[in-house]
This record gives structure tokens, sequence and C-alpha cells, in this order.
């Protein structure tokens, strides 16, 4: 176990938390299935994008035959925080505020009848989405599902917004649901870039899988018809490149019984067409890993992310970036 | 079985006798002779090298040989004074000054034996790809010459123009790279030129010897995300693609040594780096041709090797 610590310090070195759900190593020896689902930080505002995410966890936490598990529930109260309180534990203090008694009535009622009556409740106050980082953070989660709302325009804006503030700011693995489909399925469209994020999440989602399932490892290869010809070779690498790189991630990923491992390479705009892929495949849910900030996120899985949350129909795995600096302040 | 043949020896192996072409542009009156080398001379010191070469690789490979000599046209401010006398008689004296000349280089070389040598009129570069195409030559020799002052004609620059345009490989031997080489760096970029050229390789290096594939990625080493994925397949590709062609050029010819190195920086710096570490006689690149817009040329890096090498360069289209 310690040396389990130790590689993990070691691996994702200035980072003070490892990054949850991943275990950094290469050759798959220490991967654990378990660790995504270890803590889990539900986000809901009561509303039925925050229902299917309650529902989405009672159904992981359910995967987890023999333990109870450890889910908490986050809302946030989008309101300045009182003098001298950052957030509370509901039942754990009496000042709640008078404005927000029904609204967080309403919230329990909801985890009631689409979580577990156990799961305590973590109210927060300021901007949801970075309340909601803070939260993952003090709560040492491991995995935070949060609803995408649909079905109004305003809702669709605001809802995904919050989650896609969330996935660019959080530092653990983020699980966006839609509101109507509260269910991961047997199947998962990894996005693959060849980047370390593109194995981390392929990794993560994986340890959401149920077997059996299937786990679709997809390349999006950019359209290069009009190339130079000084380019000629450059292509010749990227091809024979591509196939190798999937082989090579495939035979890194762990391997479990039941669950099967495809890979593919598609042509297209990456969200348009990872998009496509999933639909035709019926996948259950997506998985795109996030790379880390500035010109990275250019790329084809930093920015498709984005498109991803946007029109997914299917809900959609994150993982953070491994962090190489300091931590942003 | 290789060295049975001797061509040079044989009663005329060399079809060829003058060809007195005049300002018109060359004509190829003979019959192609099938997989020919074809030595690209103009009788000066700097070539002397490339014609003792050119004949040892003929008798190594029992392929026929072929002496071109390009007759160049003079400066126009020359051709301006030559006016004062009758322009046909210069142009016979050069063109049986330089016959003279090759032949004496060539009879340096393997004797007082008959010996056919073609002297075309024209650019060399033009004459040399037109015959090289007329005669179904599949290699042609010239001189790399660039140490040698006095050889302006066949100079790198020349052996630079021949490599443009001509349909083979190019061999520019230089200054005292007479042996066939035994060790070669091929510069790879994995378009089929260089392809070509590492193919090519494999018919000149001597039994026994090394060719190198060398890869440069002039890519700097990048820590971001995006970077990282393209490293990835980047790295994967140059492997799967190094183990095919080291497996192409293994069957093309078995008894050499294939080896791959990938380094990092400007390509052509480094390709001359790693030949003069290995001690390499013979560098061999790709053209690369965008050949229907702008005509035949040299890709950037093959120039800089052909004007850098300090040993024989290898040119495939």
């Amino acid at each position: 176990m310690s040396t389990v610590d130790l590689h993990e310090h070691v691996t994702t070195s200035g980072q003070d938390t490892p990054v949850a759900g991943v275990t950094a190593d290469t050759a798959g020896m220490l991967w654990k299935p378990a660790t995504l689902l270890d803590r889990i930080l539900v986000a809901t505002d009561g509303s039925r994008a925050g229902g299917a995410a309650l529902r989405m966890a009672r159904e992981l936490v359910a995967r987890k035959r023999g333990s109870v598990g450890d889910v908490r529930v986050v809302t946030v109260l989008h309101r300045p925080a009182p003098a001298g309180m950052a957030g509370f534990v509901l039942g754990e203090t009496a000042s709640v505020p008078s404005y927000a008694r029904s609204s967080l009535s309403r919230i329990r009622r909801q985890i009631r009848s689409a979580g577990l009556p156990g799961w305590e409740l973590h109210v927060e106050f300021g901007s949801p989405a970075r309340a909601i980082c803070r939260a993952a953070k003090h709560t040492a989660s491991t995995l935070v599902i949060i609803g995408i709302g649909r079905h109004t325009p305003t809702a669709r804006l605001f809802g995904a917004d919050t989650a896609r503030r969330v996935v660019a700011n959080a530092d653990v693995s983020v699980l966006s649901v839609a509101e109507d489909t509260p269910t991961l399925g047997r199947s998962v469209v990894v996005a693959v870039d060849f980047s370390a994020a593109s194995a981390r999440v392929a990794r993560a989602a994986m340890s959401l899988l149920e077997p059996p399932a299937n786990l679709h490892l997809v390349h999006v290869r950019p359209r290069l018809e009009t190339a130079p010809p000084e380019m000629e070779g450059y292509q010749h690498i990227y091809m024979s490149g591509v196939e190798a790189a999937l082989g090579e991630l495939r035979s890194s990923l762990p391997k479990v019984d039941g669950i099967t491992v495809g890979s593919f390479v598609i042509t297209g705009a990456p969200d348009t067409a990872i998009l496509d892929f999933a639909r035709r495949l019926n996948a259950g849910f997506i998985a795109a890993g996030r790379h880390g900030h500035g010109i990275a996120e250019r790329m084809l899985i930093g920015s498709t992310t984005n498109a991803l949350l946007a029109r997914a129909e299917c809900p959609i795995l994150t993982t953070p970036p491994v962090q190489r600096t300091s931590p942003r302040a | 079985m290789e060295d049975s043949m001797t061509t040079i020896a044989g009663p005329v192996p060399l079809t060829t006798r003058l060809v007195a072409a005049r300002r018109t542009e060359s004509h190829v009156v003979q019959a192609k002779v099938r997989d020919a080398i074809l030595l690209a001379t103009d009788g000066a010191s700097g070539s002397t090298d490339a014609v003792g070469f050119a004949i040892a690789l003929s008798r190594r490979t029992g392929a026929p040989l072929q002496i071109l000599a390009a007759l160049e046209p003079l400066p126009l401010g020359v051709d301006q004074d030559a006016a004062l006398i009758p322009a046909v008689d210069l142009l016979q004296v050069r063109e049986d000054n330089l016959h003279c000349l090759v032949r004496d280089q060539v009879r340096a070389v393997i004797g007082d034996q008959p010996v056919g040598i073609n002297v075309q009129y024209g650019r060399a570069a033009q004459v040399v790809a037109e015959a090289a195409r007329g005669w179904g030559a599949r290699l042609v020799v010239a001189g790399l010459g660039r140490h040698d002052p006095a050889a302006r004609v066949y100079g790198s620059e020349t052996a630079l123009r021949i490599a443009a345009a001509a349909p083979v490989p190019t061999l520019a031997i230089a200054p005292g790279f007479v042996s066939l080489p035994t060790t070669a760096v091929v510069a790879v970029d994995f378009s089929d030129a260089s392809e070509r050229a590492a193919l090519a390789t494999t018919r000149v290096v001597a039994a026994g010897g090394e060719v190198c594939l060398v890869h440069v990625n002039p890519f700097p080493h990048d820590e971001s995300g995006e970077a990282q994925g393209w490293e990835t397949v980047y790295l994967a590709g140059v492997r799967s693609l190094f183990g095919q062609v080291a497996r192409k050029l293994h069957a093309a010819n078995k008894k050499l040594t294939i080896r791959t190195v990938l380094a990092e920086g400007r390509p052509a710096e480094r390709v001359l780096e790693i030949a003069a570490q290995l001690g390499a006689d013979l560098v061999t690149a790709g053209r690369h041709g965008a050949t229907a817009v702008r005509g035949e040329r040299v890709g950037g890096t093959t120039a800089s090797v052909l004007r850098g090498a300090t040993c024989s360069v290898l040119v495939a289209p």
C-alpha cells in the first residue's frame, strides 16, 4: 500500500493530492478499479438535471457490491457567504439561512427519492462552479457527478455552463449527466489523441464499466487531402504512428474479463465525428481527457470537450490534467 | 558471380562512338542498354574519382557502363568573342579536347582498352537527364568535385543540378572515395523518394557493409498535452516505418547490416554529423520532387547534404 502511495506521489509530482481514479503508472500494474468511485460528490440544485446526477450516483454505488459508497451531495446557494461561514453540512449546524430553508428541504426530498437517505448534504455559497470545485477539494472526492439541464433554453445555457466550468477547473474526474439519460449503459467511446490525458481517461472509463461491456478507443484524424508534398513523409509517419499507438494504448489498458477493447480511426471535425460515432454505436457514455491549460486546449480534445458537453446526448466523463507546476492559486 | 562479368574489358562493351552533336539539342542515337551505369564526367581532376568509382561498380555488378561528357555552351561573353573565328571550328576544337580529356581519364583506370565516349552538346544536367532516360540507365555517377576549385563544371552545384534533373538515382563521388562504400548513412523522411534512395543505397554499398537509416525529428520536445499526443504518434510511426524500410532493405540485399537511428534537430546538420561520427563514406537522401508545378527541384535538406558532405552523396528521385 505504501509503495502505491509513493508511486502516486512520485508520478504526480508537485501535486498535493493524487488525481482521483487514476494511478499514473503506465504499466497497468497499479490500476485500482474502485478508485474513481471511492468518494463521490454529487452536485444538485434540486432540478431534474440534479435528480439525474443523484440517480447516476445511486447506480454507480450499486455497482460497488458489498460496500456502501461514500457519497456526498453539494448544493450551492448563489449568494455571498455569511460572515464567518464558508459552507456547512446540513444537520450539523442550526444556522440555516431562512431564505434557503425551502430550497434545501426540496433538495433533501430529492436526495431521498433519487439518491439514498444517508447521503449528507453540503451547502456552499458563491458562484456555483467554483463552489462545487471547492467542495470537491474539501471532501477529497474522487469523482464529481453533475447534471446538465437541457429542456429549456435557459436551463441548457446555465446548466451546461456550470458543468463546463466545473469540468474545466476541477482537479478530479467529472461525470456530466444529461437529465434524460441517467445511466452509463454497457459501452463507452473514448476520444483518443495519444496524450497522457487520453490514456488516463481510458483507464478511468474502464473503471466505470460493468462487464460485459465494450470500450471503444476512437481517434479522429484531421483531413489531410490538401497537404503539400513536403508533408508526404509526415503523413506516412502519422498514419502508421496512429495505428501503432492505438495498439500500444490497447495493450497498456488493464485486461478485465468481459470488457472488450476495440480501436477505431475516424475522419472529420473532432467533436462531430466523436458524437456521430457514439450515436451510431449507441454508446452509453463518452470519455475525454483534459490536457491542461493554455495552448494545449486548442488541440483535438481540449476544445472538443466543450463541444461534447454542449451537444452530447449521453454522459461525458472527463479526467483532469496532471499538474506539472505548482497548483494554481 | 558478380565479379565474373567485366564489361569494360569486352570487345566493344561500350556501344557508343563519338556522337558529334552540333548546336542542336543532343540526340541519343544508340539503342537502350538496360540497367547501365551512366558516368558523367567533364574530364577535369574533380571527376577522376567518379570515373574510377563507376568503372569499379560496373566491374562489380556487371552493369554496362556509359560514359557521357557534356560540352557546355560557352558563357555569352565568350561566345561573342568567338564570333571572330568560325564558330563550328571552335565547337569542334572544344569537343575534341573534351573527348581527349575524358579518354585519358578512363585510360588512367583501365589502360589501353577501346572506350566509347559520348560527347553531347548542352547543359550538363539536361544532357545527363536526357541520356539517362534514353539509355535506360539505372544510376548516374558524377563527381561531387567541390574540393577542387578547377572543377567548376562538375562542381557540387552541377552535381546538384544533375541530381535534380535525373530520372534515376545520382551518385556524386567525392574526391578520394574511389572504392565501393562500406558504411552508408541514409537520411530517411519516409517519403517515397527517401525509400527509393534507401533501396538504391543497397545496390552500391559493398557486400558486408552497413546501411544506417537516420531519421531526424525536427520538432523540439514539448511537454504540453497537444505535443505529447503528436509525439506519441510520431515516435510510434517512426518505429513502425523504420521496421518496414529495414525489412525491405534486408530483402533487397541480405549481405548488408541495417541499423536505424532517430535523432533530433536540423535534419541536414544532424545527418552529416552522424555520417561523420560513423565514418560513413556515403550519404543518401531522397530528392523531393514536386515535379508537376515547379519542374525538377531538390528539397532543402537534400541540397544542404549535397553541399555540406565530405563523402560521396547518393540522391534518389
